[in-house]
């Protein structure tokens, strides 16, 4: 592309004295976009591959050369950490809470997302107002009074402790996100559903949420991830440690073995990994889910 | 299949707009009635109405005998055809056209059997197991069409169903949907703003004009005697040529119109189907000249002579020239006239020429040698066919 329209647009547009053509524009902003798009990349890619590899080095080896490949590969930090009991538990937990937590947030912030995108009805918007506010408040503000209340209604040291608070504060997100996909669903398509003999439920089941698979799935994933990667509301909430999630895990083990710090970053890496798995997986339907509903069919 | 009737049906919508205003009109079971009008002339929602998608402010509307006003769409058992189709784009072609029958709990089998037989008369038959989006525009308004035929319903609504094919597939279409419905035999209405739709598919042609029923009638009947100046501006193309002439004794009639220095005897014919006519004797009337009742030849006996007209455009279109005569006739400044055109630069067109004190006739011709442009010809016109109003009720003078 930049080949064809450098040779169209020089002719006409370029000034014959500045050194900044049109094609020399193009190529600055490209390389500006590169630049930006590879230091971005590095500040993720780094400490990820540095946790990687680090996992495969012995302590020694990280002592003498912080940043360095393992020379020789040594598996045994992770298949140690495989084999001992408390990482299973602990990825049976986060794997649990997750699931709870994508479980309630999905049904219901369609739900309400969909009465707020196609009823008319007094009050939208300021409910939908409310919801907006909602994500004005992460979970660390609210903490206090939310530990008092868990531990008033008996749910310190349960998964439902952790996943039900969770679901809430991703419930703003979720209707937010889903709102215009809904609205974006065709009148027309809502017409021919009530004709064909559809009420309300039937549409929301039937047309509704089979043509929201990708808002749908992008909503699960980060709830899945968020949930996953949560540390603050567990670590108040989960006092037994056969309870614990894997966040909580990879911060006893990194007090614990202060020392260790092959082990350390093996653990961080395998807590890191399903999380990382899923959601290669999952990225094109996360790119279509945010997108998608934005430009018309 | 049932009798559809509308009984001093009135819609106001929330904000106070009054969409329908009286409509009474009973369409017959089986028939094809056809609802046409310029735009935001309250067509769609009439038709919205009877589908149960918007409510009735007042008035009675029946399906088969049945007062439906506080039925749900699904209690009233009617199909309808969208302009944008609005098929489920997650179902296949067979699950689009086995929705409605999937609701209503029939048994899998009798679903599939008349899946089946609506694909065979359709000729979808090998696209059953497509998506739609992967069908084209014409096979979508065919899966459209499916999913109404499938249902057996008692009446079919159709909203501008051909508006997004193209001018070669909205002809095949057009007949196809016309021959559908006269096989079937269900009562069917059918929105469109398409000229050529509603004179060719329907039994009858309700026109509506901003909410309110302005005549209904056979597409024959309205074309040869449309009731008021709305109806004969609207319906024709291209349109009735309509002006404020004078009236004057004629010389072998009692009554004659003069369009510039020509005076037009109005032959006995034409005073029978507009006696009120001659009551005008001396005053003015405003004047219906269909394109095709000018003649080429002048001094036939039949028809008027009318001198002195300059040719300002000819269009050859193969089968047929139409020729654009400049004349001193004032055009008909009305509301009437302002619906009819559903277009308001050309009507702002017609006000400067009104000032200018004439405007321009379309003479539709067999083709020939075409007149010079900017040269004075005479043309003729066949007098017994021209259509008289009221130029400020806009009513027909009969």
């Amino acid at each position: 592309m930049p080949e064809s329209s450098t040779t169209l647009d020089q002719p006409t547009t370029a000034e014959p004295d500045g050194w900044l053509t049109p094609a020399r524009r193009r190529r600055l902003l490209k390389f500006l976009l590169y630049a930006v798009a590879i230091f971005v990349g590095l500040v993720i890619v780094v400490p990820l591959s540095f946790a990687i590899l680090g996992g495969f080095r012995s302590n020694q080896q990280l002592v003498a050369a912080p940043v360095g490949l393992p020379d020789p590969w040594i598996v045994d930090n992770y298949l140690r950490l495989l084999q001992t009991s408390s990482f299973w538990q602990q990825v049976f937990n986060s794997t649990l809470i997750a699931v709870i937590t994508t479980a309630v947030v999905l049904p219901l912030s369609s739900l309400a997302a969909f009465a707020i995108a196609r009823f008319r009805f007094r009050g939208r918007e300021p409910i939908y107002g409310l919801f907006t506010l909602g994500l004005l408040f992460p979970v660390a503000v609210a903490i206090l009074p939310l530990f008092v209340v868990l531990r008033q209604v008996g749910l310190l040291s349960n998964p439902l402790g952790v996943a039900l608070p969770q679901a809430a504060f991703g419930l703003p997100v979720a209707i937010i996100v889903m709102r215009p996909f809904f609205r974006a669903i065709p009148n027309e398509l809502h017409d021919a559903a009530m004709i064909d003999g559809c009420g309300p439920w039937r549409f929301y089941f039937s047309v509704v949420l089979p043509l929201s698979r990708p808002v749908l799935s992008t909503i699960a994933i980060l709830s899945i991830v968020g949930s996953w990667n949560a540390f603050l509301l567990p670590l108040l909430v989960l006092i037994e440690p056969s309870q614990h999630t894997l966040p909580i895990g990879v911060n006893n083990i990194s007090t614990q073995f202060a020392t260790d710090y092959a082990t350390v970053l093996a653990y961080t890496t395998l807590s890191m990994l399903p999380a990382l798995l899923f959601y290669a997986v999952a990225e094109r339907q996360i790119i279509s889910g945010l997108t998608s509903g934005a430009v018309k069919e | 299949m049932a009798n559809v009737e509308f009984r001093d049906v009135n819609k106001y919508y929330p904000d106070g707009y009054h969409a329908i205003t009286d409509l009474t009109m009973s369409i017959d079971d089986g028939e094809f009635v056809i609802l046409v009008g310029p735009s935001g002339c309250g067509k769609s929602t009439a038709l919205r109405m009877v589908a149960g998608l918007e409510e009735i402010t007042s008035g009675e509307l029946l399906i088969g005998d049945q007062v439906v006003n506080d039925m749900t769409p699904k209690e009233r058992d009617i199909a309808m055809v969208f302009q944008s189709y609005a098929l489920y784009p997650h179902m296949t072609v067979a699950e689009n056209m086995g929705f409605s029958l999937k609701l209503s709990k029939t048994p899998k089998d009798e679903i599939d059997k008349r899946v089946n037989e609506a694909a065979d008369v359709l000729g979808l038959d090998e696209l059953l197991h497509r998506k739609p989006k992967a069908l084209s525009g014409g096979q979508r308004q065919r899966v459209a069409m499916g999913r109404a035929i499938v249902r057996q319903p008692k009446a079919f609504l159709m909203d501008e169903p051909l508006s997004n094919l193209d001018a070669k597939l909205r002809v095949q279409m057009r007949a196809e949907i016309a021959a559908l419905q006269n096989r079937l035999g269900v009562t069917t209405i059918y929105v469109t703003h398409d000229q050529v739709e509603a004179m060719t598919m329907g039994d009858r042609v309700a026109v509506l004009k901003k909410g309110v029923l302005s005549q209904v009638d056979s597409p024959q009947a309205l074309y040869e005697n449309p009731d008021n100046l709305f109806v004969a501006g609207f319906i024709g193309s291209p349109a009735m040529n309509l002006g404020v002439v004078d009236v004057v004794e004629g010389s072998s009639s009692p009554v004659a119109i003069k369009i510039g220095g020509s005076t037009l005897d109005i032959p006995q014919a034409a005073l029978e189907k507009y006696p009120g006519v001659t009551d005008r004797v001396g005053s003015d009337v405003a004047v219906g000249l269909r394109p095709e009742h000018f003649d080429r030849e002048t001094g036939d006996g039949v028809s008027n002579r009318i001198d002195d007209l300059e040719v300002e455009l000819v269009e050859m279109l193969g089968a047929e020239m139409l020729v654009h005569l400049k004349t001193d006739v004032p055009p008909v400044i009305s509301e009437q006239m302002r619906a009819a055109l559903d277009d308001d630069d050309a009507f702002e067109e017609l006000e400067r020429q009104a000032k200018a004190g004439g405007q321009t006739f379309v003479a539709r011709f067999e083709p020939g040698a075409p007149p010079k442009l900017g040269s004075k010809i005479s043309v003729g016109f066949r007098t017994d066919r021209a259509h008289f109003f009221d130029r400020e009720s806009g009513l027909a003078l009969r």
